[in-house]
């Protein structure tokens, strides 16, 4: 990189490692940011470093939290009864915004992965397995639809069956809100496979 | 399905290309590695979301240039038009819209545009190992059916995480029972789904298969296909059996060879090593038949692609046929020249001289002539 300072180079090189992010986003990235005023980096630097320091896990359930135990597993109007454990935070905020649940979370940071070295261990699954009390009748499986979601869901379902607490699943269906012509064939495919009885 | 035109950016050793076809027939002149094949290749990456030659992603980026586009215009046979763009740079995911919506998955394209495609790699199938057979049926199966390519990407996915703790355990001389049994379960659970789908379609495709082959020939000889597993008993896969049946079978499998996968570290079973077998006059056609027969054999193989993917997804294919002709006697090529015409798909044809396929064309028939040069394709008279 000759035509280039070494401190833009470092800073490239931080972007392009974040997820999803290749050198040319990296690069565009970077020099939006030298464009900018002092102060603007400044509002970037400083909120990186406040989150950072802010932030920690939910000593329960295992979500990102500013305050420990989480708003979720503190409110008194959420149910306990009711688990339902995701991948990531992320999926948290997604179910969340339904407004239609009304239990608690259980964040495994991940699903198994043998090719990534990630195994029950090195997910929150111990947690999720001393949270299971008389007072829990259910726990909801809601994790990613592919190879590593789906055999990261049977596992946990072996192990929580014999704790005798319901398990389920959160059903693989058609997007409501189109005609049905519209909704993927593969998708379409599996919902007739996964029909129920009215 | 008809392709009305073609664009290609920084595809091989095509700089810019663009091209507009007859929804009929399409001859593409031109020399050894002037560039014919990538415009069929651009139309099977339109198709496919990828070259129906094996070869690596990044090689396919003329070089100087850091990513490749192909994107394409059609029109269905009811008149609907269809456009589709694929593009590819180095190091990142492939980029897919087209007018079902943009950032698509290959799954969500793949037989969008049924393509019937014919190369000379392609003489393998009949003759290979049994990896070019299933890649035949893949592709076609593929382009049938949605729910095929999820499944056939979910098993290549599970039988590398799988072999990934088989040959931790061979390293470590230990395994995870519970972590082991999990994949196991997920990866027989595949593999009855996808040869319960690949047995249903043999049955479907044989008939085809068998008319396809005696009007390719027109001496009488006895042909067969069936579908062949590797690790399924024959008493099992001979009843039509169900998908239940199916995993009970690769259970019991699993079961019998642990302690060899363990040893040798890599799955012994499954769907991925099966085949599919092809007779002639009562003998293996990969050992009894001849140079004649097994042209004979492949191009019925892949007329009754035809008329099952155009059965299946009640569209009319595209065929594609790259150099094929220069394989094939004056007789076969007469013959499967007129049934392609018959048939009424758009036909690409490649070749390195196009004199003779003039020749024997029928008078009034609506065909466009291309000349490729170093990456430069005109249409010429
Ligand atoms: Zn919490």
């Amino acid at each position: 990189m000759l035509h280039t300072s070494e401190s833009i180079e470092t800073v490239v090189e931080l972007f392009s490692s974040l997820p999803s992010i290749g050198r040319k986003t990296a690069q565009r990235l970077t020099y939006y940011l030298l464009k900018q005023p002092a102060e603007t980096v400044d509002k970037f630097s400083s909120a990186l470093l406040t989150m950072k320091k802010n932030i920690r896990f939910c000593s329960t359930c295992y979500n990102f939290t500013e305050k420990n135990p989480c708003p979720i597993c503190s409110s008194e109007k959420r149910s306990r009864k009711v688990i339902c454990v995701v991948e990531e935070p992320s999926d948290v905020l997604a179910i969340e915004k339904t407004n239609d649940f009304y239990g608690k979370y259980h964040v495994l940071h991940g699903a198994m992965n043998p090719l990534e070295g990630i195994g029950p261990n090195d997910l929150k699954i111990r947690e999720l397995i001393m949270r299971i009390t008389d007072e829990v009748d259910e726990v909801i499986l809601a994790l990613d639809p592919n190879v590593e979601g789906e055999v990261t869901t049977q596992y946990l379902s072996k192990l929580l069956k014999p704790l005798g607490v319901r398990v389920t699943r959160i059903a693989r269906g058609v997007p409501i809100g189109s005609d049905l012509e519209f909704a993927d064939e593969a998708t379409l495919s599996r919902a007739i496979e996964g029909r129920i009885s009215l | 399905m008809h392709l009305r035109s073609l664009s290609l950016m920084n595809l091989r050793n095509h700089d810019q290309t663009d091209v507009e076809f007859s929804p009929v027939l399409n001859i593409i002149e031109g020399a050894n590695g002037a560039g014919k094949t990538t415009i069929l290749e651009g139309i099977a990456i339109c198709g496919l979301s990828k070259s129906f030659l094996p070869t690596t992603e990044t090689l396919m980026i003329r070089k100087t240039a850091d990513f490749y586009r192909a994107s394409a215009a059609a029109l269905t046979d009811l008149g609907v038009p269809y456009k589709i763009a694929v593009q590819y740079a180095a190091g990142s995911r492939k980029m897919i819209g087209s007018s079902i919506g943009e950032n698509l998955s290959p799954k969500e394209i793949i037989g969008e545009m049924p393509l019937i495609i014919l190369s000379p790699d392609f003489k393998e199938i009949t003759f290979g190992s049994p990896d070019h057979r299933r890649r035949f049926i893949d592709m076609m199966l593929s382009q049938a059916s949605k729910r095929y390519a999820e499944e056939s990407l979910n098993l290549k996915r599970i039988l590398k995480q799988r072999n990934n703790i088989l040959s931790q355990a061979k390293q470590h001389g230990t395994v995870n029972e519970d972590i082991l049994e999990v994949w196991t379960g997920s990866f027989i659970e595949t593999s009855a789904e996808i040869a319960h789908r690949r047995l249903h379609f043999i049955s479907e495709f044989a008939p085809y298969f068998l008319e396809a082959y005696r009007q390719v020939t027109s001496v009488d000889e006895r042909v067969e296909i069936r579908y062949e597993p590797d690790s399924l008993p024959p008493e099992i896969t001979a009843v039509s059996p169900s998908i239940a049946d199916l995993e009970a079978a690769y259970l019991a499998v699993a079961k019998r060879r642990k302690t060899e996968e363990l040893r040798r570290g890599v799955t012994v079973f499954g769907a991925q090593k099966d085949d599919m077998y092809i007779g002639i006059n009562g003998g293996n056609a990969r050992e009894y038949a001849s140079q004649g027969q097994h042209k004979s054999l492949l191009i019925a193989l892949k007329a009754a692609e035809f008329e099952y993917l155009r059965n299946a997804k009640n569209e009319m294919p595209i065929m594609l046929f790259d150099d094929i002709f220069s394989e094939l006697d004056k007789m076969r090529t007469e013959r499967v020249f007129r049934n392609i015409l018959n048939s009424g798909a758009q036909t690409f044809i490649t070749t390195t001289e196009s004199e003779s396929l003039r020749r024997s064309l029928p008078g009034g028939i609506d065909v466009a002539f291309f000349r490729v040069t170093s990456g430069i394709a005109e249409r010429i008279s």
